[in-house]
Protein backbone atom coordinates (compact mmCIF):
# COMPACT_ATOMS: atom_id res chain seq x y z
CA UNK A 1 0.00 0.00 0.00
CA UNK A 2 1.57 3.47 -0.82
CA UNK A 3 2.63 5.71 2.30
CA UNK A 4 -0.02 8.06 3.44
CA UNK A 5 1.07 11.60 3.91
CA UNK A 6 -1.00 14.61 5.23
CA UNK A 7 -0.69 18.52 3.82
CA UNK A 8 0.82 20.03 6.65
CA UNK A 9 0.29 24.07 7.74
CA UNK A 10 2.80 26.23 7.59
CA UNK A 11 4.50 25.84 11.15
CA UNK A 12 3.64 22.74 13.40
CA UNK A 13 4.39 24.49 16.51
CA UNK A 14 4.09 23.21 20.38
CA UNK A 15 2.01 26.00 20.99
CA UNK A 16 2.20 28.04 24.37
CA UNK A 17 -1.69 29.38 25.63
CA UNK A 18 -3.50 32.04 24.72
CA UNK A 19 -3.19 34.37 27.11
CA UNK A 20 -6.16 36.90 25.47
CA UNK A 21 -9.96 37.04 26.06
CA UNK A 22 -11.47 34.23 24.57
CA UNK A 23 -14.60 36.77 23.59
CA UNK A 24 -14.64 39.17 20.58
CA UNK A 25 -17.57 40.97 19.34
CA UNK A 26 -19.95 38.38 19.10
CA UNK A 27 -17.93 35.68 20.00
CA UNK A 28 -17.87 33.75 23.48
CA UNK A 29 -16.22 30.58 24.30
CA UNK A 30 -16.88 29.87 27.65
CA UNK A 31 -16.04 26.35 28.00
CA UNK A 32 -13.40 23.92 27.20
CA UNK A 33 -14.36 21.76 23.94
CA UNK A 34 -14.60 22.38 20.54
CA UNK A 35 -17.23 24.95 18.63
CA UNK A 36 -18.01 25.39 15.27
CA UNK A 37 -19.22 28.12 13.29
CA UNK A 38 -20.08 29.16 9.41
CA UNK A 39 -19.96 32.00 7.26
CA UNK A 40 -19.53 32.49 3.83
CA UNK A 41 -15.89 31.59 1.99
CA UNK A 42 -13.71 33.19 0.02
CA UNK A 43 -11.54 31.64 -2.77
CA UNK A 44 -9.12 29.93 -0.48
CA UNK A 45 -11.66 28.66 1.79
CA UNK A 46 -13.89 26.79 -0.58
CA UNK A 47 -11.66 24.06 -0.82
CA UNK A 48 -9.83 24.16 2.12
CA UNK A 49 -9.90 20.55 3.62
CA UNK A 50 -7.32 17.46 4.03
CA UNK A 51 -5.78 15.76 1.40
CA UNK A 52 -4.23 12.97 0.45
CA UNK A 53 -0.44 12.91 -0.49
CA UNK A 54 0.41 10.01 -2.49
CA UNK A 55 3.75 9.47 -4.63
CA UNK A 56 4.41 13.17 -4.64
CA UNK A 57 0.89 13.90 -5.52
CA UNK A 58 -2.15 15.45 -4.08
CA UNK A 59 -4.71 12.34 -4.97
CA UNK A 60 -7.52 13.79 -3.69
CA UNK A 61 -9.63 15.68 -0.55
CA UNK A 62 -10.21 12.75 2.75
CA UNK A 63 -11.51 14.82 5.18
CA UNK A 64 -10.28 15.55 8.30
CA UNK A 65 -10.35 14.42 11.84
CA UNK A 66 -10.06 16.79 14.47
CA UNK A 67 -8.53 16.65 18.08
CA UNK A 68 -7.35 12.97 18.08
CA UNK A 69 -3.56 13.79 17.97
CA UNK A 70 -0.98 14.09 14.94
CA UNK A 71 -1.66 10.59 13.86
CA UNK A 72 -4.65 11.37 12.03
CA UNK A 73 -6.33 9.16 9.73
CA UNK A 74 -8.96 10.14 7.12
CA UNK A 75 -12.39 10.94 7.62
CA UNK A 76 -13.75 10.08 4.28
CA UNK A 77 -12.37 8.99 0.95
CA UNK A 78 -11.80 11.17 -2.05
CA UNK A 79 -14.95 13.28 -1.42
CA UNK A 80 -16.12 16.44 -2.90
CA UNK A 81 -15.37 19.56 -0.62
CA UNK A 82 -16.09 22.58 -2.62
CA UNK A 83 -18.39 24.98 -1.12
CA UNK A 84 -19.41 28.75 -1.43
CA UNK A 85 -19.54 28.48 2.45
CA UNK A 86 -17.02 27.48 5.12
CA UNK A 87 -17.10 26.17 8.83
CA UNK A 88 -14.68 27.50 11.39
CA UNK A 89 -13.55 25.01 14.28
CA UNK A 90 -12.36 25.97 17.64
CA UNK A 91 -10.69 24.24 20.02
CA UNK A 92 -10.78 25.67 23.50
CA UNK A 93 -8.73 23.72 26.33
CA UNK A 94 -8.14 25.37 29.93
CA UNK A 95 -10.12 28.09 29.03
CA UNK A 96 -7.94 28.78 26.28
CA UNK A 97 -8.05 28.79 22.38
CA UNK A 98 -5.75 25.45 21.44
CA UNK A 99 -6.54 25.72 17.98
CA UNK A 100 -8.24 26.81 15.11
CA UNK A 101 -9.03 25.22 11.92
CA UNK A 102 -11.42 26.61 9.14
CA UNK A 103 -12.40 24.20 6.79
CA UNK A 104 -15.13 24.10 3.43
CA UNK A 105 -18.29 23.34 4.85
CA UNK A 106 -18.16 20.35 2.58
CA UNK A 107 -15.08 19.27 3.91
CA UNK A 108 -16.27 16.05 6.11
CA UNK A 109 -15.09 16.63 9.35
CA UNK A 110 -14.85 13.90 12.50
CA UNK A 111 -13.94 15.34 15.90
CA UNK A 112 -13.07 13.52 19.00
CA UNK A 113 -15.78 15.33 21.69
CA UNK A 114 -19.11 17.16 21.20
CA UNK A 115 -18.86 19.92 19.12
CA UNK A 116 -21.29 22.97 20.36
CA UNK A 117 -22.27 25.04 17.00
CA UNK A 118 -22.81 28.67 16.94
CA UNK A 119 -25.79 30.24 15.23
CA UNK A 120 -26.14 33.41 13.29
CA UNK A 121 -22.39 34.02 13.38
CA UNK A 122 -22.04 36.95 10.90
CA UNK A 123 -18.10 37.53 8.51
CA UNK A 124 -17.75 40.62 10.55
CA UNK A 125 -17.70 39.13 13.94
CA UNK A 126 -15.70 35.98 12.70
CA UNK A 127 -13.09 38.02 11.39
CA UNK A 128 -13.18 40.16 14.35
CA UNK A 129 -12.54 37.38 16.97
CA UNK A 130 -10.06 35.56 14.37
CA UNK A 131 -8.27 39.22 14.29
CA UNK A 132 -8.22 38.81 18.41
CA UNK A 133 -6.31 35.37 18.62
CA UNK A 134 -3.72 36.76 16.52
CA UNK A 135 -2.36 38.07 20.04
CA UNK A 136 -2.21 34.89 21.26
CA UNK A 137 0.66 32.24 20.41
CA UNK A 138 2.68 31.99 17.13
CA UNK A 139 0.49 28.72 16.36
CA UNK A 140 -2.86 30.23 17.49
CA UNK A 141 -2.08 33.58 15.65
CA UNK A 142 -1.09 31.84 12.39
CA UNK A 143 -4.03 29.63 12.20
CA UNK A 144 -6.23 32.34 12.48
CA UNK A 145 -4.51 34.70 10.00
CA UNK A 146 -4.74 31.82 7.63
CA UNK A 147 -8.42 31.39 8.75
CA UNK A 148 -8.96 35.13 8.67
CA UNK A 149 -7.67 34.25 4.46
CA UNK A 150 -10.34 32.03 4.05
CA UNK A 151 -13.27 34.47 4.48
CA UNK A 152 -14.51 36.36 1.30
CA UNK A 153 -12.44 38.09 -0.48
CA UNK A 154 -13.32 41.81 0.53
CA UNK A 155 -13.72 41.48 4.37
CA UNK A 156 -10.42 39.01 4.17
CA UNK A 157 -8.23 41.85 2.03
CA UNK A 158 -9.30 44.34 4.90
CA UNK A 159 -8.17 42.32 7.64
CA UNK A 160 -5.38 40.85 6.67
CA UNK A 161 -4.30 44.77 5.13
CA UNK A 162 -5.74 45.99 8.85
CA UNK A 163 -2.93 43.42 10.45
CA UNK A 164 -0.19 44.70 8.08
CA UNK A 165 -0.26 47.96 8.78
CA UNK A 166 -1.10 47.32 12.45
CA UNK A 167 2.50 48.60 14.01
CA UNK A 168 1.31 47.13 16.98
CA UNK A 169 1.44 43.42 16.13
CA UNK A 170 4.55 41.04 16.20
CA UNK A 171 6.32 41.31 13.26
CA UNK A 172 5.77 37.83 12.14
CA UNK A 173 1.91 37.92 12.24
CA UNK A 174 2.46 40.54 9.72
CA UNK A 175 4.76 39.44 7.57
CA UNK A 176 1.98 36.08 7.72
CA UNK A 177 -0.83 38.69 6.70
CA UNK A 178 1.56 38.96 3.65
CA UNK A 179 1.98 36.11 2.90
CA UNK A 180 -1.66 35.23 2.89
CA UNK A 181 -2.56 38.42 1.24
CA UNK A 182 -0.63 37.01 -1.69
CA UNK A 183 -2.64 33.41 -1.60
CA UNK A 184 -6.17 35.35 -1.96
CA UNK A 185 -4.44 35.92 -6.06
CA UNK A 186 -6.83 39.42 -5.75
CA UNK A 187 -6.13 42.04 -7.68
CA UNK A 188 -5.92 44.29 -4.67
CA UNK A 189 -4.00 42.12 -3.17
CA UNK A 190 -1.38 42.99 -5.58
CA UNK A 191 -2.07 46.66 -6.22
CA UNK A 192 -1.65 46.64 -2.38
CA UNK A 193 2.00 44.78 -2.78
CA UNK A 194 2.57 47.22 -5.74
CA UNK A 195 2.00 50.36 -2.94
CA UNK A 196 4.02 48.45 -0.55
CA UNK A 197 7.10 48.29 -2.65
CA UNK A 198 6.87 52.42 -4.10
CA UNK B 1 3.75 6.23 10.26
CA UNK B 2 3.80 9.79 11.10
CA UNK B 3 1.09 11.67 9.29
CA UNK B 4 -0.17 15.47 10.21
CA UNK B 5 -3.69 16.40 9.58
CA UNK B 6 -3.83 20.31 9.08
CA UNK B 7 -5.81 21.83 7.36
CA UNK B 8 -4.82 23.74 4.10
CA UNK B 9 -5.76 24.16 0.70
CA UNK B 10 -3.10 22.65 -1.92
CA UNK B 11 -2.07 26.11 -3.28
CA UNK B 12 -0.93 27.11 -0.18
CA UNK B 13 1.24 23.85 0.54
CA UNK B 14 4.19 25.08 -1.61
CA UNK B 15 5.05 27.75 -0.05
CA UNK B 16 4.34 26.72 3.99
CA UNK B 17 8.42 26.64 4.15
CA UNK B 18 8.50 30.40 2.68
CA UNK B 19 6.56 31.29 6.02
CA UNK B 20 8.69 29.69 8.61
CA UNK B 21 11.92 31.07 6.46
CA UNK B 22 9.90 34.66 6.15
CA UNK B 23 9.54 34.97 9.72
CA UNK B 24 13.57 33.70 10.53
CA UNK B 25 15.59 35.56 8.09
CA UNK B 26 14.80 39.33 8.48
CA UNK B 27 15.08 39.22 12.14
CA UNK B 28 18.82 37.97 11.60
CA UNK B 29 19.19 41.47 9.69
CA UNK B 30 19.00 45.25 10.40
CA UNK B 31 16.81 45.98 7.60
CA UNK B 32 14.34 48.65 8.59
CA UNK B 33 10.45 47.72 8.74
CA UNK B 34 9.04 48.73 5.79
CA UNK B 35 12.48 46.75 4.44
CA UNK B 36 11.06 43.89 6.41
CA UNK B 37 7.66 43.97 4.90
CA UNK B 38 8.85 44.05 1.66
CA UNK B 39 11.16 40.78 1.62
CA UNK B 40 7.99 39.17 3.15
CA UNK B 41 6.02 40.66 0.24
CA UNK B 42 8.60 39.55 -2.10
CA UNK B 43 9.29 36.11 -0.91
CA UNK B 44 5.22 35.57 -0.91
CA UNK B 45 5.51 36.37 -4.68
CA UNK B 46 6.74 32.84 -4.95
CA UNK B 47 3.36 31.14 -4.21
CA UNK B 48 1.69 33.68 -6.61
CA UNK B 49 0.40 33.25 -9.87
CA UNK B 50 3.73 33.86 -12.41
CA UNK B 51 1.97 36.69 -14.23
CA UNK B 52 0.64 38.20 -11.00
CA UNK B 53 4.77 38.09 -9.50
CA UNK B 54 6.47 38.72 -12.67
CA UNK B 55 5.38 42.47 -12.57
CA UNK B 56 6.38 43.01 -9.27
CA UNK B 57 9.55 41.15 -9.03
CA UNK B 58 10.56 43.39 -12.21
CA UNK B 59 9.59 46.51 -10.51
CA UNK B 60 11.78 45.22 -7.74
CA UNK B 61 15.03 44.16 -9.77
CA UNK B 62 14.96 47.19 -11.94
CA UNK B 63 14.27 49.92 -9.24
CA UNK B 64 16.16 51.40 -6.90
CA UNK B 65 15.92 48.36 -3.67
CA UNK B 66 18.46 46.98 -1.49
CA UNK B 67 20.52 43.95 -2.82
CA UNK B 68 18.99 41.98 -0.15
CA UNK B 69 15.53 42.46 -1.72
CA UNK B 70 16.31 42.35 -5.34
CA UNK B 71 18.28 38.78 -4.78
CA UNK B 72 14.91 37.81 -3.54
CA UNK B 73 13.02 39.35 -6.50
CA UNK B 74 15.81 37.08 -8.58
CA UNK B 75 14.94 34.10 -6.64
CA UNK B 76 10.81 34.52 -8.00
CA UNK B 77 12.06 35.01 -11.45
CA UNK B 78 14.64 32.25 -11.56
CA UNK B 79 10.88 30.07 -10.68
CA UNK B 80 9.20 31.46 -13.62
CA UNK B 81 9.25 29.58 -16.95
CA UNK B 82 9.37 32.94 -19.20
CA UNK B 83 11.47 34.73 -21.23
CA UNK B 84 10.78 37.80 -19.95
CA UNK B 85 11.72 36.55 -16.72
CA UNK B 86 14.91 35.03 -17.65
CA UNK B 87 15.54 38.17 -19.58
CA UNK B 88 15.59 39.89 -16.47
CA UNK B 89 18.07 38.03 -14.48
CA UNK B 90 20.39 37.53 -17.52
CA UNK B 91 20.15 41.35 -17.59
CA UNK B 92 21.41 41.40 -13.30
CA UNK B 93 23.53 38.85 -14.62
CA UNK B 94 25.51 41.19 -17.19
CA UNK B 95 25.20 44.43 -15.54
CA UNK B 96 25.27 44.39 -12.21
CA UNK B 97 28.13 43.44 -10.17
CA UNK B 98 29.37 41.90 -6.66
CA UNK B 99 27.06 39.76 -4.59
CA UNK B 100 24.03 40.52 -6.80
CA UNK B 101 25.96 39.80 -9.65
CA UNK B 102 27.15 36.36 -8.84
CA UNK B 103 23.43 35.71 -7.29
CA UNK B 104 21.94 36.24 -10.43
CA UNK B 105 24.30 33.93 -12.27
CA UNK B 106 23.53 31.64 -9.58
CA UNK B 107 19.75 32.21 -10.15
CA UNK B 108 19.93 31.33 -13.74
CA UNK B 109 21.84 27.27 -12.81
CA UNK B 110 18.68 27.22 -10.45
CA UNK B 111 16.17 28.27 -12.99
CA UNK B 112 18.18 25.63 -15.16
CA UNK B 113 16.38 27.13 -18.73
CA UNK B 114 18.27 26.02 -21.38
CA UNK B 115 18.24 28.96 -23.47
CA UNK B 116 20.05 31.13 -20.31
CA UNK B 117 21.96 28.91 -19.20
CA UNK B 118 23.84 29.20 -22.99
CA UNK B 119 24.53 32.70 -22.00
CA UNK B 120 27.08 31.76 -19.17
CA UNK B 121 29.33 30.56 -21.49
CA UNK B 122 30.15 34.38 -22.76
CA UNK B 123 29.44 35.55 -18.29
CA UNK B 124 32.22 33.10 -17.71
CA UNK B 125 34.92 33.84 -20.17
CA UNK B 126 34.73 37.75 -19.87
CA UNK B 127 34.28 37.88 -16.10
CA UNK B 128 36.79 37.59 -12.72
CA UNK B 129 37.49 34.64 -10.73
CA UNK B 130 34.26 35.38 -8.24
CA UNK B 131 31.87 35.63 -12.18
CA UNK B 132 34.13 32.45 -12.81
CA UNK B 133 33.32 30.59 -9.55
CA UNK B 134 29.33 31.40 -9.84
CA UNK B 135 29.55 30.37 -13.73
CA UNK B 136 30.77 27.26 -12.07
CA UNK B 137 28.11 27.05 -9.47
CA UNK B 138 25.50 27.80 -11.61
CA UNK B 139 26.78 24.53 -14.05
CA UNK B 140 26.93 22.57 -11.03
CA UNK B 141 23.44 23.57 -9.21
CA UNK B 142 22.08 22.81 -12.72
CA UNK B 143 24.18 19.68 -12.79
CA UNK B 144 25.57 20.46 -16.33
CA UNK B 145 28.64 18.79 -16.63
CA UNK B 146 29.29 19.11 -20.32
CA UNK B 147 29.04 22.60 -20.17
CA UNK B 148 32.18 22.59 -17.60
CA UNK B 149 33.18 19.94 -19.04
CA UNK B 150 33.92 22.43 -22.55
CA UNK B 151 35.27 24.89 -20.16
CA UNK B 152 37.80 23.34 -19.14
CA UNK B 153 38.54 21.98 -22.91
CA UNK B 154 39.29 25.06 -24.23
CA UNK B 155 40.39 27.44 -21.67
CA UNK B 156 43.89 28.68 -22.37
CA UNK B 157 44.02 30.04 -18.65
CA UNK B 158 45.38 27.96 -15.74
CA UNK B 159 43.63 29.56 -13.30
CA UNK B 160 40.46 28.78 -14.90
CA UNK B 161 40.88 25.60 -16.02
CA UNK B 162 41.74 24.42 -12.28
CA UNK B 163 38.16 26.23 -11.50
CA UNK B 164 36.79 24.57 -13.90
CA UNK B 165 38.43 21.21 -13.38
CA UNK B 166 37.58 21.30 -9.12
CA UNK B 167 33.91 22.11 -10.38
CA UNK B 168 33.84 18.61 -11.76
CA UNK B 169 35.59 17.24 -9.08
CA UNK B 170 32.46 18.40 -6.98
CA UNK B 171 30.12 16.47 -9.33
CA UNK B 172 31.42 13.57 -9.60
CA UNK B 173 32.32 13.61 -13.17
CA UNK B 174 34.86 11.04 -13.26
CA UNK B 175 34.45 10.27 -16.99
CA UNK B 176 34.96 14.14 -17.82
CA UNK B 177 37.78 14.22 -15.59
CA UNK B 178 39.25 10.56 -17.42
CA UNK B 179 38.72 12.25 -20.59
CA UNK B 180 40.39 15.75 -19.34
CA UNK B 181 43.55 13.66 -18.51
CA UNK B 182 43.63 11.46 -21.72
CA UNK B 183 43.39 14.71 -23.30
CA UNK B 184 46.31 16.09 -21.55
CA UNK B 185 48.40 12.93 -22.09
CA UNK B 186 47.80 12.81 -26.01
CA UNK B 187 48.81 16.09 -26.58
CA UNK B 188 52.08 15.64 -24.76
CA UNK B 189 51.19 16.71 -21.29
CA UNK B 190 50.31 14.94 -17.81
CA UNK B 191 47.49 15.08 -15.51
CA UNK B 192 47.62 18.00 -13.41
CA UNK B 193 47.59 18.98 -9.89
CA UNK B 194 44.26 20.18 -10.38
CA UNK B 195 43.05 17.02 -12.04
CA UNK B 196 44.42 14.92 -9.11
CA UNK B 197 42.71 16.79 -6.90
CA UNK B 198 39.56 16.90 -8.94
CA UNK B 199 39.92 13.11 -8.70
CA UNK B 200 40.22 13.40 -4.66
CA UNK B 201 37.17 15.27 -4.57
CA UNK B 202 35.44 13.12 -6.98
CA UNK B 203 36.64 9.88 -5.13
CA UNK B 204 37.95 8.11 -8.39
CA UNK B 205 39.69 6.10 -7.09
CA UNK B 206 40.30 4.06 -10.43
CA UNK B 207 42.39 7.08 -11.45
CA UNK B 208 43.68 8.01 -8.24
CA UNK B 209 45.07 4.66 -8.12
CA UNK B 210 46.70 4.21 -11.04
CA UNK B 211 48.45 7.63 -10.71
CA UNK B 212 49.57 6.48 -7.60
CA UNK B 213 51.53 3.65 -9.05
CA UNK B 214 53.32 5.93 -11.62
CA UNK B 215 56.82 6.33 -10.56
CA UNK B 216 57.54 8.53 -13.80
CA UNK B 217 56.68 11.65 -11.82
CA UNK B 218 57.60 11.32 -8.04
CA UNK B 219 55.36 14.85 -7.29
CA UNK B 220 52.38 13.70 -9.28
CA UNK B 221 52.55 10.45 -7.43
CA UNK B 222 52.93 11.97 -3.87
CA UNK B 223 49.74 13.41 -4.59
CA UNK B 224 47.63 10.81 -6.38
CA UNK B 225 48.83 8.69 -3.03
CA UNK B 226 47.51 11.55 -0.63
CA UNK B 227 44.75 12.07 -3.09
CA UNK B 228 43.46 8.14 -2.26
CA UNK B 229 43.44 9.63 1.55
CA UNK B 230 41.30 12.51 0.55
CA UNK B 231 38.98 10.08 -0.65
CA UNK B 232 38.83 8.08 2.67
CA UNK B 233 36.94 4.92 1.51
CA UNK B 234 37.13 1.20 2.87
CA UNK B 235 39.02 0.60 -0.38
CA UNK B 236 41.22 3.61 -0.78
CA UNK B 237 42.79 3.26 2.44
CA UNK B 238 43.56 -0.66 1.59
CA UNK B 239 45.30 0.92 -1.16
CA UNK B 240 46.95 3.18 0.80
CA UNK B 241 48.17 0.24 3.00
CA UNK B 242 48.94 -1.76 0.25
CA UNK B 243 51.11 0.89 -1.62
CA UNK B 244 52.86 1.61 2.16
CA UNK B 245 54.00 -1.89 2.33
CA UNK B 246 54.90 -1.99 -1.60
CA UNK B 247 57.06 0.82 -1.50
CA UNK B 248 59.82 1.57 -3.47
CA UNK B 249 61.47 4.59 -1.80
CA UNK B 250 60.76 6.17 1.65
CA UNK B 251 59.31 9.53 0.00
CA UNK B 252 56.14 6.65 -1.47
CA UNK B 253 55.96 5.50 2.41
CA UNK B 254 55.41 8.81 3.35
CA UNK B 255 52.75 9.79 1.53
CA UNK B 256 50.86 6.64 1.73
CA UNK B 257 51.45 7.21 5.81
CA UNK B 258 50.16 11.03 5.09
CA UNK B 259 46.80 9.41 2.88
CA UNK B 260 45.96 7.39 5.85
CA UNK B 261 46.29 10.40 8.48
CA UNK B 262 44.30 12.47 5.98
CA UNK B 263 41.89 9.33 5.93
CA UNK B 264 41.84 9.52 9.58
CA UNK B 265 42.14 5.57 9.80
CA UNK B 266 44.22 4.79 12.89
CA UNK B 267 43.34 1.45 13.28
CA UNK B 268 45.19 0.53 9.45
CA UNK B 269 48.22 2.82 11.03
CA UNK B 270 47.73 0.60 14.38
CA UNK B 271 48.30 -2.25 12.01
CA UNK B 272 51.42 -1.51 10.14
CA UNK B 273 52.35 -0.22 13.45
CA UNK B 274 51.99 -3.86 14.77
CA UNK B 275 53.67 -5.73 11.55
CA UNK B 276 56.77 -3.84 12.14
CA UNK B 277 60.11 -5.18 13.30
CA UNK B 278 61.68 -1.95 12.93
CA UNK B 279 62.08 0.31 15.40
CA UNK B 280 62.65 3.30 13.74
CA UNK B 281 59.73 2.62 11.29
CA UNK B 282 57.51 1.43 14.77
CA UNK B 283 58.55 5.27 16.41
CA UNK B 284 57.35 7.02 13.18
CA UNK B 285 53.87 5.39 12.96
CA UNK B 286 53.82 6.12 16.63
CA UNK B 287 54.15 9.49 16.25
CA UNK B 288 51.29 9.75 13.58
CA UNK B 289 49.08 7.95 15.85
CA UNK B 290 49.69 10.24 18.44
CA UNK B 291 49.28 13.17 16.31
CA UNK B 292 45.93 11.93 15.01
CA UNK B 293 44.62 11.66 18.54
CA UNK B 294 43.58 7.99 17.79
CA UNK B 295 42.50 6.59 21.06
CA UNK B 296 44.21 3.30 20.12
CA UNK B 297 47.38 4.75 20.49
CA UNK B 298 46.89 4.70 24.77
CA UNK B 299 46.29 0.64 23.65
CA UNK B 300 49.87 0.51 21.96
CA UNK B 301 51.55 2.57 25.24
CA UNK B 302 50.57 0.55 28.04
CA UNK B 303 52.03 -1.95 26.03
CA UNK B 304 55.56 -0.94 25.43
CA UNK B 305 55.46 0.49 29.32
CA UNK B 306 54.16 -3.42 30.20
CA UNK B 307 57.29 -4.59 27.83
CA UNK B 308 55.09 -6.23 25.60
CA UNK B 309 56.11 -4.60 22.19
Amino acid sequence: MASRGWIASSLWLLCAALAGPLAAAEITLRDDGWYRWEVAAGAGGRDACCYEFRGGKITGAVGCRLGHGEDDLAAAENCEVGSDSMQVFVEVQNGRVQDIRALSSACPVSIAGDVRTMDDVSTADSIAWLIAQVDGSPRVAEDAIMALSFHTERQALDALIGLVEDTGQRHDAREQALFWLVQTESDEAFAYLDRLLD
Amino acid sequence: MKTFSRTIPFKALAATALIAFATQAPAQSEASDVEKLRIAAVEALISAPPERALPLARKVVEGNYSDELKEKALFVLSQIEDPEAQELILATARNSSGDLQEEAIRMIGIGGNPDTMAQLRSLFAEGDEDVRDAVLEAYVIADDEESVYQIALETQDEEAFAQAVEALGVMGAHDKLRQLRDQAISTGGEASEALIEAYAISGDLESLRALALETSDPKQQKQAIEGLGIIGSEQADAALVEIYRSAANEDVREAAIEGLMISGNDTAMLELYRASNDASEKRMLLEYLVNMGSEEVWQVIDQALEGDE
